[in-house]
């Protein structure tokens, strides 16, 4: 029996809507903690079928396949379609997707198990994964347009989930604005496309890209910026990153999959998705380049001094999507796809891990934890496994794919960015280390917390293992031998320009030089780490004093939330526009510090609103009069057209 | 046509002298004239009556009622007085269209009727 | 005249026996015991006069070239009996609370949507004429309906002599279009028009005239100023109506005598429409910011939303992508208008008032649908996929661009964006706000409820299959825009 798993491929969002709906409709009255077993057991279904589509695109090599389910839009030369482009690219990103949000799901049934909102969770969850799918799936930048936007709202109403706080929607939101600045770039992009191209659909566009690219340079580099733009929003980048550390206000569970393993990366996505434009795209790709290595650093600075361990965590995560762009920007999409994929397991089961910690002591800030590791072993080792991913010790996930970045900057002649990304890396392997020994290690500083700490149940651990398992093999399996691996052979062709040029053999003596020395910045990075936390020599209070200035910027984050919130506002919201004045608004809650040019110019057309009949005859007769002259002035050729 | 075009523009000419003559000779006069304002003067003029209570009064609208049921059923006349004298030449087609003329007046009617517009109180 | 003409206008004929058959029932059983079938009468009605198309005649002109069937007026017709159905099936609890008479409501409802549908019809100054009056005299008496109350009566005063101004600049527009075609008709009036061409002063004049006029009936700033107030001194149920049917009507209007009569001078109009456009979505944006009154900044966004189709309109000559556009956004405008309007029944509130933001604060814990249903509504005129509010302003902006007009795109894009700021606004505070001590009553009832929540499905399901109206407004564009 022969089954078409490919044209199957509209089951995979599928099943997660089904239960996003069933969980919708009957969650509150009847099935209540039920709702989490429905979703869990849809997810898996989904991640079976995702699963089963990567081999299947495995077995049938480099075949880029559309599955239409209907048009969508179809008038004249205007053609979009909800169809779905099955090609390695998207393959890779489903298996990742649904296999991570299936173990998500098995976890957050532990997690939220007390909560009284459950069912509102297990129904915003599996929606936020069809629209991930989609999003993946599309083969037009419409319909990923709308799985876009659609995670946004799942991600604004799941980090907002404790809506009775204030912290949570005040996160909510302010991610909600900050992610419409980069959708607009999206919309811009999308539009622009249009034009050039005449088409939205992927495989209409890009063939047209090289020839385009000869006659409008420009427009391309436009196109290009624009989609960045929208990729900077959706993945926090330099500058919209700050709503994603606030984002961490959300249920654990959330930030593992939403604001860690997959809709962060669906910026890295889109740009990967059109590699063939940005390859083009003149300055557009070292913009990109360079922005990705300035948030890897920026980021990874802050992460040093964070006390909150989900914060420690959010930071490295737009470290980590900073890694990504850069291999975007230096030609090496290939390799931002695998650290994509790498990233998934090792980040959610960080989060996880995190989770887990906080699930059992109630408390975030490290520094009133300590000692864990003995109440929480599973935990306290799958958290050090994933750990040693994240600071990039081979031969663990994070080491293939990180160590590819770095070194394709540095052969694609860009050595100050690789310069910046070994020292992302010692920062990386040192916040690591810190974050692991202030949590698990040590003595127990608070003790009434210690005490009732415990090891969570297995609903919870089993997924921490499954994760665990890729965390450590996804980049030996995927990615080994350096360059030449399983992912490269998969992917090439798909999202790079030109096959032929990967085609020649690795430098191994190259990369092994190279990796050596990320190994060995990253090993600088945990002795000190060592040394400070475990040792005391020298005492962290110490170092923090004796760099005073420089711990107190970062402390506070390098005062961005306040430029963002204040002085911008101030002063240069003209330039900024007024979305940031949005964003202000909401957050600090007062609703009619509009921007004074807005209602100056709002007050100003209200009082022409006087109420007296006579005033607004005597505008229709004046709007008459003008007509007239207008019309006139273009009969006698006084006005031109 | 530009001889048409030239007569429009001998009009336009016209209403621009007119125009800034008027405002010429109410300007002129709005300077030279002496002004005495008084209680009497700056009253509003209402044939005489004397300009009491508020603009915002209320007043019986049964009248115009009345009045307006008038119109309708005498313009109902008006248009049935062609048709009687054509009655052959429209037929049983002018018969069924003036039927639903006056049907739909005869209903108009029976809702004022029973709303209560004939009633004088 | 045959029997034929008659049967060509039948949907029409049913929609006149059925307001008769609301006033005699109305005025025959009593108000009190007549007041629950009443809605019932009144869609039954509806859904049989739209039936009733099947008997009609296919197409062709008839009445002597006065009327014409094509899928513009079958659009059109479809568009209207279910505005007219939609706002009588949320208006029954308002009006009983406000004690309005229903029959009249209904009856008044049911001539204006003739008027409406006759605009459609047109193909002749007359029938376009007749079809306007027929239209906006029932909307002045809907305004003044809750016959008690000072805003009402204002509303319906200031609409009705602002009305009647504009209506006299219309018709001497359309004396002018006669004087210098010699015949009422619309083809007859293009011909002469191509001859003269925009150096005839005459021509000039007419176009200032009509233009003035019909911007008037779709409130294109700055003939705008009746909106807001005559908004919101109307009931609410009236104003959910006014809203939306007299604007589509403008629009028919619009494309019948500016594409046809006055299409050889289109390149003339063109950009004066595309400059009003962009004057009148960006008035009724940045007003609509600083209102806290929710029912005068809807009435502020109708005018936005205005400036968006006229934007379509200006676009014409992209051809008949332009036309299906502005027939899209004026059945997505008309749906989610007239829900978003509806949605502020739900609260008790004295008078004609609409809620303010304050009064909406916490509605999500007190009727969660209705809240829900709102947040639907605001979301399609915010234009957020993947409802269909989003589409409609998706497929404006091709032809305009087509057309050549790329600074009006971004003009929209611009506006579109500033416009999100004050519909959410309205969200956040039915979400995140809690409820004050002295907040308004919330209806308790259920029709209004289901059909709030069916038409929000309904948009977000015309979002994502569009297909059979788009097609649909492309087919009906056709007749008016392939020249």
């Amino acid at each position: 029996m022969n089954i078409d798993v490919v044209g199957l491929v509209w089951l995979v969002p599928g099943i997660p809507l089904a239960a996003a709906i069933v969980n919708g409709l009957f969650g509150r009255r009847w099935l209540h903690r039920a709702t989490g077993v429905i979703a869990s057991v849809a997810l898996g279904l989904s991640a079976v079928l995702g699963v089963a589509i990567f081999f299947a695109v495995v077995a049938a090599g480099h075949v880029a396949r559309t599955v239409t389910l209907y048009e969508w839009i179809g008038a004249g030369d205007f053609h979009v379609n909800v169809a779905a482009l099955v090609d390695p690219l998207s393959a890779t990103m489903v298996a990742v997707v649904t296999v991570v949000s299936f173990l998500i799901h098995v976890f957050s049934n532990g997690y939220m198990e007390h909560d009284p909102g459950i069912h509102r969770f297990f129904t915003w969850l599996p929606l936020f994964v069809f629209l991930m799918l989609t999003l993946v799936l599309a083969d037009n930048y419409l319909l990923m347009f709308v799985g876009w936007e659609g995670v946004g709202l799942c991600s604004y109403l799941l980090i907002g989930f404790w809506f009775e706080r204030p912290a949570p929607y005040t996160a909510a939101n302010k991610a909600f604005w900050m992610n419409r600045i980069g959708d607009w770039g999206f919309t811009i992009g999308t539009i622009l496309t249009f034009l050039t191209f005449g088409s939205l659909t992927f495989h209409d566009v890009f063939p047209k890209v090289a020839g385009v690219a000869q006659t409008q340079p420009l427009t391309i580099t436009f196109i290009a910026l624009a989609f960045f733009l929208g990729a900077t929003g959706k993945s926090a980048q330099l500058p919209l990153y700050s709503w994603l550390p606030d984002a961490m206000e959300g249920p654990t569970p959330v930030s593992a999959l939403i604001h860690a393993a997959t809709m962060v990366t669906a910026g890295v996505y889109l740009v990967a998705r059109s590699t063939p434009l940005f390859a083009v795209a003149g300055p557009a790709l070292l913009v990109v380049a360079i922005i990705g290595a300035v948030t890897a650093l920026f980021a990874a600075t802050i992460a040093l001094v964070q006390v909150d361990i989900k914060r420690v965590l959010a930071y490295s995560t737009v470290s980590q999507l900073g890694y990504m762009f850069l291999a975007c920007g230096v030609g090496a999409p290939i390799a931002a796809v695998f650290h994509l994929a790498t990233h998934a397991f090792f980040k959610a089961l960080l989060f996880l891990g995190s989770g887990s910690v906080i699930h059992a002591t109630e408390e975030q800030d490290m520094r009133r934890m300590g000692g864990l590791r003995r109440k929480m072993p599973i935990t306290y080792w799958t958290f050090l496994l994933a750990g040693g991913a994240l600071a990039a010790i081979p031969p663990l996930a994070g080491f293939w794919s990180k160590d590819e970045i770095v070194g394709a900057a540095f052969t694609n002649g860009q050595p100050i960015l690789w310069a910046v990304g070994v020292g992302t890396g010692l920062l990386t392997a040192f916040y690591t280390t810190r974050m692991i020994y202030l949590t698990f290690h040590g003595e127990p500083r608070d003790h009434h917390l210690y005490d009732h700490a415990h090891e969570s149940p297995a609903v919870m651990t089993v997924p921490l293992l499954l994760l665990c398992v890729g965390a450590v093999f996804a980049g030996l399996v995927l990615g080994f031998p350096p360059e030449a691996g399983f992912i490269h052979r998969f992917l090439e062709g798909t999202v790079t320009a030109e096959a032929a040029a990967q085609s020649e053999l690795p430098n191994y003596v190259l990369i092994a030089g190279l990796a050596a020395t990320a190994v060995v910045a990253g090993l600088i990075g945990i002795a000190i780490g060592y040394a400070m936390y475990a040792r005391r020599r020298p005492d962290p209070a110490a170092v923090s004093r004796a760099v005073g200035p420089i711990y107190t910027l970062l402390w506070n984050k390098y005062f961005v939330d306040e430029l963002y919130d204040h002085r911008i506002l101030e002063g240069g919201r003209a330039l900024f526009g007024a979305a940031w004045a949005f964003d202000a608004h909401i957050i600090d809650g007062i609703v009619d510090r509009l921007a004074w040019l807005v209602s100056l110019l709002g007050s100003g057309l209200r009082r022409v609103q006087t109420g007296i009949v006579g005033n607004y005859a005597l505008s229709i007769a004046a709007g008459l009069l003008i007509l007239i002259v207008v019309y006139g002035g273009y009969a006698t050729g006084v006005l031109h057209r | 046509m530009p001889d048409y075009s030239l007569s429009y523009f001998y009009v336009f000419v016209f209403f621009g002298t007119g125009a800034v003559f008027v405002a010429a000779l109410l300007t002129a006069s709005g300077l030279v004239q002496p002004k005495k304002k008084t209680a009497e003067k700056l009253r509003t003029y209402e044939s005489g009556e004397e300009p009491v209570g508020s603009a915002w009064g209320r007043y019986p609208t049964h009248f115009y009622i009345f009045a307006l049921l008038f119109v309708v059923f005498d313009v109902e006349v008006i248009f049935l007085f062609p048709w009687a004298v054509l009655f052959r030449t429209f037929g049983w087609y002018g018969l069924v269209e003036m039927g639903i003329f006056i049907f739909i007046l005869v209903a108009g009617l029976f809702y004022a009727w029973r709303k209560g517009a004939l009633t004088w109180y | 005249m045959t029997i034929h003409d008659l049967l060509a206008v039948l949907p029409e004929a049913i929609v006149t026996l059925v307001a008769i058959v609301v006033l005699v029932i109305d005025a025959g059983v009593g108000e009190r015991r007549a007041r629950p079938w009443l809605p019932w009468v009144t869609i039954v009605g509806l859904a049989i006069a739209l039936a009733s198309q099947s008997w009609a005649p296919a197409g062709g002109t008839f009445f002597g070239g006065f009327v014409v069937v094509d899928d513009f007026s079958r659009f059109f017709r479809l568009l209207f009996i279910v505005l007219a159905a939609f706002t009588v099936l949320v208006a029954p609890p308002y009006l009983r609370r406000e004690e309005v008479s229903a029959g009249e409501f209904y009856a008044t409802v049911l001539f204006s949507t003739i008027g409406a549908m006759t605009i459609a019809l047109a193909t002749d100054l007359i029938t376009l004429f007749v079809g306007i009056e027929l239209m906006s005299i029932p909307v002045y008496v809907l305004a003044g309906l809750q016959r008690r109350d000072r805003y009402a009566n204002e509303a319906s005063l200031k609409y009705f002599l602002l009305g009647a101004f504009s209506t006299a600049i219309l018709l001497y527009g359309f004396a002018w279009l006669f004087g210098i075609s010699g015949s009422t008709d619309l083809a007859k009036i293009a011909a002469a028009v191509r001859t003269a061409g925009l150096g005839s002063p005459a021509v000039v004049v007419a176009l200032a005239l009509v233009t003035t006029g019909l911007g008037f009936k779709a409130a294109v700033v700055p003939f705008h100023q009746w909106t807001p107030d005559a908004y919101e001194g109307a009931p609410t149920p009236s104003t959910a109506f006014m809203s939306v049917a007299p604007k589509a009507a403008a629009f028919a209007a619009i494309l019948r005598v500016m594409a046809t009569a006055l299409g050889p001078i289109q390149l003339d109009w063109a950009l004066v429409f595309a400059i009003l456009a962009v004057i009148t979505m960006t008035t009724g944006n940045i007003v609509a910011l600083v209102q806290t009154n929710v029912k005068r900044m809807l009435a502020y966004s109708s005018i936005a939303h205005t400036g968006y189709i006229l934007a379509a309109v200006a676009a014409t000559a992209a051809g008949a992508s332009a036309g299906a556009a502005v027939l899209f956004y004026v059945f997505a405008y008309g749906i989610m208008n007239l829900g978003a309007f509806a949605c502020l029944e739900l609260l008790d509130l004295e008078g004609t008032r609409g809620a303010t933001l304050d009064e909406l604060n916490g509605l999500w814990s007190r009727h969660a649908a209705g809240a829900t249903a709102f947040t639907i509504f605001l979301v399609n005129l915010t234009g957020i996929p993947p409802t269909v509010g989003f589409l409609a302003k998706f497929l404006v902006f091709q032809p305009v661009i087509d057309a050549g007009f790329t600074w009006l795109a971004v003009a929209i894009a611009l506006n579109a964006a500033a416009a999100a700021f004050y519909y959410l606004r309205v969200v956040v505070h039915m979400f995140m706000y809690d409820a004050e001590a002295a907040a308004p009553k919330v209806e308790p009832a259920r029709v209004l409820s289901w059909s709030l929540g069916i038409a929000s499905i309904a948009t977000i399901v015309l979002g994502i299959l569009p297909d059979p109206i788009y097609s649909f407004a492309v087919r009906a564009a056709g007749p008016i825009l392939t020249k």
